[in-house]
């Protein structure tokens, strides 16, 4: 049976420094997978990913039970990617700028008659589609998108990463999957 | 019922949406082609990045972060062996090199040797001069160290037996109040 969070986070605290090994294995690839498919550079993405765990650990002492040790993880490594954008001073983390959306309500929007994207191509194409399409996306659209549908976060869990409302959240989810779905239809 | 809009699509395939709309919706899509080829399209973008294979994760990258945490130390004794394996293999070397290069390589080598014993030596000879000047500063302190404590008994004579009383609380106190810092920064280098 897996060790709870917080159950290794207090033996952590307690000095057994070594169980944070146990951190590692369990949050290495989900990190991986959200920051990879940020920064799009898979070295950088281990450096970055290297450096959340490195701040998780001298911060542990600042963690509060009543919050998911997930979330909060997850929390540093988005302030770590929003630092990294911002040293590349591309200003794409303002979530009140994103090209054709102007409020949190998606576009309403009566379905066309064009091609759908699953016709032509097949599920495996697609994932290759998606993968060099998602850097066109903002990135804060895109990180809701990566957590929601890579990551398979829930929407509670997004809200409390970001401390938005859920409402927000799943309108900029839709919002972020209309725009990958148009992106991909111009690639086709 | 209209066509669907775009959150009505995505609630729809979240299963967001409370019984009576759902049928309502479930009904329309058996009508209109249109807005079943719309919800069909977006569960296939989604069904796609739901199924993204993982970034490639190096198989050392756990040892990789928990080194870069905790730092290996190497004792004092690792470091004494390692040198003294470094100096031992150095000599040897040497001592192969020579011996392979005949006779005159040889008096090179014993001149190598002669010239190593000297820097013993000359080193003896300081370690010596050094313990002797330490022995005198020591007499020295232990002198002075002789002079305050008689001073302060001459001084604690002065006074009378409730004072020296209050002299000795205060000293234990001071003493105390010492031994607790002391620990209190030696437990705090031990976190460290």
């Amino acid at each position: 049976m897996q060790l709870d969070d917080k159950i290794i986070v207090q033996n952590i605290l307690n000095g057994d420094e070594k169980a944070f090994e146990m951190i590692i294995q369990r949050y290495q690839r989900p990190l991986l997978n959200y920051i990879g498919r940020m920064v799009g550079d898979h070295e950088l993405a281990l450096d970055l990913t290297q450096e959340v765990f490195i701040k998780t650990y001298s911060s542990l002492h600042l963690f509060q039970a009543q919050y998911k040790f997930s979330t909060w993880m997850f929390k540093i490594a988005s302030n770590l990617v929003i630092d990294f954008w911002r040293k590349k001073k591309i200003d794409s983390f303002s979530l009140d700028q994103h090209p054709g959306f102007e409020s949190d309500k998606p576009p309403i929007q009566i379905p066309g008659f064009d091609q759908p994207v699953g016709k032509k191509y097949e599920l495996q194409e697609i994932r290759e589609k998606i993968e060099s399409t998602l850097n066109k996306i903002p990135p804060a659209l895109r990180e809701l998108f990566i957590w929601r549908h890579i990551n398979e976060f829930s929407y509670e869990e997004i809200a409390e990463i970001k401390e938005m409302p859920i409402g927000t959240i799943k309108n900029r989810v839709y919002q972020a999957k209309e725009l990958l779905r148009k992106l991909l239809k111009e690639k086709i | 019922m209209n066509c669907l809009s775009v959150e009505e699509i995505y609630r729809y395939l979240e299963n967001e949406l409370q019984e009576p709309k759902r049928k309502a919706v479930e009904k329309h899509l058996s009508k209109c082609s249109s807005c079943s080829n719309a919800i069909k399209e977006r569960n296939l973008i989604i069904q796609a990045a739901e199924s993204l294979p993982d970034i490639d994760l190096p198989p050392d990258f756990s040892r990789r972060v928990l080194n870069q945490l905790f730092p290996q130390k190497i004792s004092l004794r690792g470091w004494l062996a390692a040198l003294s394996g470094g100096i031992g293999a150095a000599l040897l070397s040497f001592t192969a090199y020579f011996m392979i290069n005949g006779y005159d390589s040889a008096a090179t080598l014993i001149n190598f040797y002669r010239a190593i014993l000297d820097a013993f030596r000359n080193l003896s000879v300081m370690a010596a001069k050094f313990l002797k000047t330490t022995t005198l500063l020591f007499k020295v302190l232990v002198k002075i160290a002789g002079y305050i404590i008689k001073g302060l008994v001459g001084a604690a004579n002065l006074l009378n037996t409730e004072m020296q009383l209050v002299l000795i609380v205060l000293t234990f106190v001071f003493s105390m109040l010492l031994l607790i810092k002391v620990r209190h920064l030696m437990s705090n280098r031990e976190k460290a």
